[in-house]
């Protein structure tokens, strides 16, 4: 099981993604999950952005992923919200954390500001992509 | 109603507020982005951003995401940018 970031879910569903292969190549066989969070903020982006292409495969994208609660661990509630990590990072990535499994985002920044406070989570990183409104 | 600033960003506020005190034109906008993206995470500086220039958050989001992938903002804009900043107390922010 894999949970995915709202940068994921946006580099799967972008028009012309220069990563979606190599993410597809990695949740090859795995269930992807969303956290509440960030599938609310996926939808947004998608209702405020998405062109007609990029909103259909946005609905093939999401049939494939199941939407979980927000239920972020003990030790993620005790990381301090700096500029580096936000309040929705943590509820993201902790939820992640609690049910050990890998979370993939495109925010490296928030990753690292999350080592500095010397927690490690299972994280896939990968480059960021926007949504081009195609 | 303009809702306040989070305190943990309140520092970058400050900063855009002393370098663009009339607003942040849109010639600035994503060379600004693109200079403070790695000092933030992506949500963070969605907000601030957002909060500057009354954007809507998830547009600055999505334009987060854009800056940080291989669309990379002209460097020479981003350079004068930074002098801007620099002048208003960019390098103290840095260390903070």
């Amino acid at each position: 099981m894999l949970n995915l970031d709202t940068s994921t879910g946006i580099a799967f569903i972008s028009e012309n993604s220069p990563v979606r292969a190599q993410l597809r190549q990695y949740v090859q066989g795995q269930q992807m999950v969303m956290t509440q969070t960030a599938f609310n903020e996926l939808t947004n982006i998608v209702q405020s952005i998405a062109g007609s292409l990029e909103q259909a495969r946005a609905s093939r994208f999401l049939q494939r992923v199941a939407v979980i609660r927000d239920n972020p661990s003990v030790r993620s509630l005790n990381l301090q919200i700096t500029r580096n990590l936000g309040a929705n990072d943590i509820i993201i990535l902790g939820t992640g954390d609690q049910l050990g499994i890998t979370t993939m985002t495109a925010d490296a920044k928030a990753v690292r500001a999350i080592s500095g406070q010397g927690v490690d989570f299972s994280v896939y990183v990968h480059p960021p992509c926007r949504l081009r409104g195609n | 109603m303009k809702v306040a600033i989070e305190h943990y960003l309140s520092s970058t506020y400050k900063l855009i507020q002393r370098a663009f005190p009339d607003g942040v034109k849109q010639e600035d906008y994503f060379p600004l982005l693109a200079l403070l993206y790695g000092e933030m995470s992506d949500r963070n500086l969605a907000e601030v951003m957002a909060h500057c220039t009354g954007k809507d958050y998830y547009l600055v989001l999505n334009d987060v995401y854009g800056v940080g992938s291989i669309d990379e903002p002209d460097a020479e804009a981003i350079a004068k940018l930074k002098d801007r900043l620099l002048a208003c107390g960019y390098a103290e922010w840095l260390e903070e």
